[in-house]
């Protein structure tokens, strides 16, 4: 089907019921938090005399909602906010902006139990997460530092990259096909210090969600979630000053009016400080070291009218390491967007964005006569544009277009003429998309939300372009002019939910999605490393494919206090790629020819049970998962597990409020261990020990699991000062989870060789003072 | 790269941030197949083994069973075949045997009715020129760098071998280069071992093997393959095999060049 003739059909789905009726009115507005003037994200506008008719705002707290004129109450909802509810006459289209007062503790339990939310029931995609900083904030991690990354891995169908790592899994897709952004830019590398932190400051964020399903048209680009975060607008009203010390790191965060209520900022910077404690260190050597990382994430918006509105938002971050001035490697990301907000009716609704990333990192070396630096960038510019046109209260037509200038500098090296010849090409690529999404409620029972997505990637010149023989090795290259196409794809990508409403209470949802990826991050350890490359589709390199079908299971019990789902899903994946026995993936102008390609497949079940109101919050998550790959190359063409394959992984989150002074969090998780390749033989040769592998991860790491525990406690709480003390301590009980096992040749018994086992961290406190003037 | 990424793990244990705790732990590995192992190597010094083995389930010791009454025969491409004979159990040798610079052998392995062949070139020769020492901050240390001064052919491609040994203890690791960078130029690489550091009045000893790129590849995934016994490799696999039907090990022929130093104040 044409895209025109899909966007006439989506066209006359839409309008059969708008014109079927007299005269109809709209009423459409912002509804914000009283107290900072932020929007609200997903806050529910209801109206009374029509149960079943409603809507949720936007990315941008709008909505639109269309009805025939009469005398009508809206009610306006969102948890963890006084219900707001006003009579109105509708006679024509009107504005209805609306401030929400947050729910006072006391209050709160009360009111919000009675509001009734089932969003889980009423939402017709399914497998979707939403986190917002407060959670975050709440749940016990490592070190103490509040991590959004590392509370998604909490979530079923959601496993952890390793012990402390934010490196995450979904649905048994790999670390790098997950879309990452912030307020729009896509964040490659998501990690700072080898994993154990997220680049993600608590303090900063608003809100993050992650699709994990059909995710929606308007996202694409990785074939396994998308994680959408979003920084604070920052607020309107007064400014603020809100900050953490802890025992690795400290945060300090700014925000106010830059006019009342018109437009506000937002400055909040964060650093760890492990290298303060070497220069007190007695070795000289130490005291030389440098090892740190910080970031700062800068918000400004401002209203110029009703009908227009800009953002610009920035992050960048760093991380160091380095020993005098002989060695330092750092690396990190930047990312800018602006984002101007278009109002052109109150029915249609326009945002436009441009967006920077950049990704690089940088090795240098300085001996006594060799003098080298090394580095590697990935950077995109890209625009984008998303329309939202609310036909009527039942009805929204999502579409809109995105282009992505792709350029790659995987290898560059300079300092040194020797190396210099070691310097890698940089590659280009387009990205391209267009889509169109329609959310239906077809009855009182029934809603669907379908469309497509049509995406293109072009490699471009200028460049030396390949091909490979089977062997991996070069069989015929040629010079590619700067702007010449050498290869584009086309992939249209299908996208469909539904949800069935049963009756108040429960529902059923099912899902399909077709995604594709173009990018691929190459990376041959098992934590992930700063120094792993991106490399774009290409003659060589195919893109990637995914196809997800999904049914779900959705029940609220007691009044909707508790919330509990049943997911199950089967996807497969084409052209996945893995590497050659011996790949040299650094520096290698041919890492193509060192790459195979195969499938994959993943199924699983997901089961959670979820308290989200009152003093008792928190939820269990269980998965039952398996998730597989196959190369030709690889165990003779057959399915193996893939290293994130874990049958079982169960996490229990519980946070309980005493009182106005103390609150406690705790969480227990428990997964079986990674899919691992360890020997099963060994020979000699050289004189040396080699081990003997007969199949790659044909092994399991032992299982995991773990207990962390935290207490807060209010000092002070008044309306313009805030100040808490937080307490934790990671992996209470102290297991001695494997992080790696080595093999070697045993000391205490020579001529024998022994497996040998290592931890990290076990009882781990941390304790951190935090701060608000209000 | 992998050195980087020791140095940041070792500075981040060093600081805390990692306090890592070791321990010894059972492992039920299943059964190996016992597969053939084949080790042999010839030069232009006239050496000549091929030592015949196999391989050992994982917990049992490290004394490996040799492979006796195997049929074993070295021929070139020049028409000529050498039947090697059994010296001692599982090593096989043969006299009056001169490698040929430029000549491909085929080494062939009969054991209990199976097959299994392997074939290696031999390059033309290159040439230590001379060797010199150089004192070289590195990060916290000043250490010994030797220089080993070579020209490398322009013609073909030329894969290398440094054997870097002090009063005859020999490094472990395989130092492996390619002239990728350097065809055809005279060149000096800087060589030394972390395990062994030489003191003054020592002897350091260099010895340049040339070989093909096979048996570079072979030696590089050999290399790869020891390191993925430490648990960090996402995918540890078997080195790429030289020989058919599946036996480990390698056969390879290399041209040798020696030179040494003494280390002066």
């Amino acid at each position: 089907m044409s895209l025109s003739r899909f966007l006439l059909l989506l066209g006359m789905l839409a309008g059969f019921s708008v014109y079927a009726q007299g005269p109809r009115y709209t009423i459409s507005g912002t509804i914000t938090d009283e107290a900072s003037g932020e929007e609200l994200i997903g806050a529910v506008v209801l109206v009374k005399e029509k149960p079943g008719t409603g809507v949720v705002t936007n990315a941008y707290g709008f909505y639109s909602l269309e009805m025939p004129a009469g005398n009508y109450t809206i009610r306006v909802q969102y948890t963890g906010y006084m219900a707001f509810e006003k009579a109105i006459t509708l006679q024509s289209s009107q504005k209805l902006n609306v401030s929400l007062k947050a729910a006072s503790k006391e209050l709160g339990e009360v009111e919000i139990a009675a509001e009734k939310p089932d969003e889980n029931l009423s939402r017709v995609t399914m497998g979707v997460e939403k986190l917002t900083a407060k959670e975050v904030k709440m749940i016990p991690v490592l070190f103490g530092e509040a991590d959004l990354l590392k509370t998604i891995q909490l979530l079923p169908g959601v496993k952890s990259a390793g012990e402390g790592n934010t490196g995450f899994f979904v649905r048994g897709g790999s670390a790098d096909q997950n879309l990452i952004l912030l307020d729009e830019a896509p964040v490659y590398n998501a990690s700072h210090l080898l994993g154990f932190f997220s680049v993600f400051n608590a303090d900063a964020v608003k809100e993050a969600t992650l699709y994990k399903g059909a995710m929606p048209t308007e996202f694409g680009g990785r074939l396994a979630s998308v994680l959408d975060v979003k920084m604070n607008d920052g607020n309107q009203k007064r400014y603020n000053v809100r900050g953490g010390i802890g025992n690795i790191a400290s945060r300090l965060t700014v925000e106010g009016p830059v006019v009342k209520d018109r437009g506000a900022f937002m400055v909040s910077g964060r650093r760890t400080y492990a290298d303060v404690f070497l220069k007190l260190a007695r070795d000289t050597n130490l005291r030389k070291s440098q090892l740190y990382f910080y970031d700062l994430n800068t918000k400004f918006n401002y209203k110029i009218n009703d009908k227009n509105r800009i953002f610009v938002s920035g992050y960048f971050g760093r991380d160091n390491f380095g020993f005098a001035d002989q060695f330092r490697f750092d690396w990190g990301n930047a990312t800018a967007t602006v984002r101007w907000n278009h109002l052109f009716s109150d029915k249609l609704f326009s945002n436009t964005s441009l967006i920077f990333s950049d990704y690089n990192y940088r090795i240098t070396i300085s001996a006594s006569d060799f003098d080298v630096n090394i580095g590697s960038t990935i950077r995109d510019w890209n625009l984008k544009q998303d329309y939202q046109y609310f036909i009527h209260s039942k009805s929204t037509l999502k579409f809109g277009w995105n282009s992505i200038y792709h350029t790659f500098m995987p290898g560059e090296v300079g300092g040194n003429a020797l190396l210099e010849a070691l310097n890698n090409e940089r590659r280009y690529g387009w990205e391209n998309a267009a889509y169109v999404q329609h959310v239906l409620q077809v009855n009182s029972q029934l809603s669907v939300d379908y469309g497509l997505r049509l995406s293109s990637f072009s490699y471009l010149g200028p460049g030396t372009i390949y091909s490979y023989d089977e062997q991996g090795d070069v069989a015929s290259s040629y010079k590619a002019e700067r702007g010449e196409f050498v290869k584009t794809y086309f992939n249209p990508e299908p996208r469909a939910s539904m949800n069935y409403r049963i009756d108040s209470i429960q529902s059923f949802k099912a899902g399909y999605a077709r995604t594709v990826q173009n990018l691929h991050l190459l990376s041959n350890t098992t934590s992930g490393n700063p120094t792993d490359i991106w490399i774009p589709t290409s003659n060589n390199v195919r893109p990637e494919t995914g196809d997800q079908l999904s049914v779900g299971y959705f029940r609220n019990l007691k009044e909707n206090t508790w919330e509990f789902s049943a997911e199950t899903y089967y996807k497969h994946m084409g052209n996945q790629i893995d590497y050659r026995n011996g790949a040299d993936l650094l520096l290698n102008q041919q890492v193509e020819g060192e790459l195979v390609f195969g499938s994959g497949r993943a199924y699983g079940l997901e089961l959670l049970l979820r308290k989200k109101v009152g003093r008792f919050t928190g939820w269990i998550g269980y998965t039952l998962a398996r998730t597989e790959r196959r190369f030709d190359e690889v165990n003779e063409g057959s399915w193996f597990p893939a290293r994130q394959d874990r049958t079982h992984d169960l996490s229990i989150v519980a946070m309980y409020e005493l009182n106005s002074k103390w609150s406690f969090a705790a969480d227990f998780v428990y997964y079986t261990g990674n899919a691992v390749t360890f020997p099963s033989g060994k020979y000699e040769v050289d004189g040396q020990i080699v081990n003997y592998y007969s199949e790659r991860n044909g092994y399991r790491m032992p299982a995991y699991h773990r207990f962390d525990i935290s207490a807060t406690y209010y000092r002070k709480r008044t309306d313009t000062y805030e100040s808490s003390w937080s307490f934790s301590v990671y992996n209470a009980y102290g297991r001695q989870n494997a992080f790696t096992i080595s093999f070697r040749e045993s000391a205490t018994n020579p001529g024998t060789t022994e497996a040998v086992q290592l931890s990290l961290f076990r009882w781990v406190p941390s304790i951190t003072y935090n701060f608000h003037f209000k | 790269m992998r050195y980087f990424i020791q140095l940041l793990a070792a500075l981040a244990v060093t600081v805390g941030i990692l306090p890592g705790c070791e321990k010894v732990i059972d492992l039920d590995l299943r059964e190996s197949d016992r597969r053939i192992v084949i080790e042999s190597q010839i030069n232009t010094e006239d050496l000549l083994y091929v030592k015949v083995s196999r391989v050992n389930n994982y917990d049992e010791s490290n004394t490996f069973p040799a492979v006796s009454g195997a049929l074993v025969i070295l021929t070139d491409d020049a028409g000529n075949s050498l039947a090697l004979e059994e010296a001692f159990p599982g090593y096989y040798f043969a006299d009056n045997f001169a490698a040929v610079p430029g000549r491909t052998y085929t080494l062939t392995v009969n054991v209990e009715g199976e097959t299994y062949t392997s074939k290696s070139t031999l390059p033309l020769p290159v040439n230590i020129d001379s060797l010199s020492i150089r004192k070289e901050l590195f990060f916290v240390d000043t250490d010994l760098v030797t220089l080993c001064h070579f020209v490398d052919p322009a013609e073909v491609a030329n894969f290398y071998r440094y054997v870097y040994s002090v009063n005859s203890v020999k490094g472990n690791d395989y130092v492996l280069d390619t002239d990728e960078l350097f065809n055809g130029q005279a060149v000096s690489s800087r060589l030394f071992s972390f395990g062994i550091e030489p003191d003054i009045g020592d002897t350091i000893s260099i010895e340049l093997w040339g070989f093909d790129r096979a048996s570079h590849d072979y030696f590089l995934t050999l290399e790869t393959a020891i390191d993925g016994a430490s648990g960090q490799q996402a995918a540890p696999a078997n080195p790429i095999s030289r020989f058919t039907n599946g036996a480990m090990g390698y056969f390879c022929a290399y041209t040798i060049s020696r030179a040494s130093i003494v280390v002066e104040e």
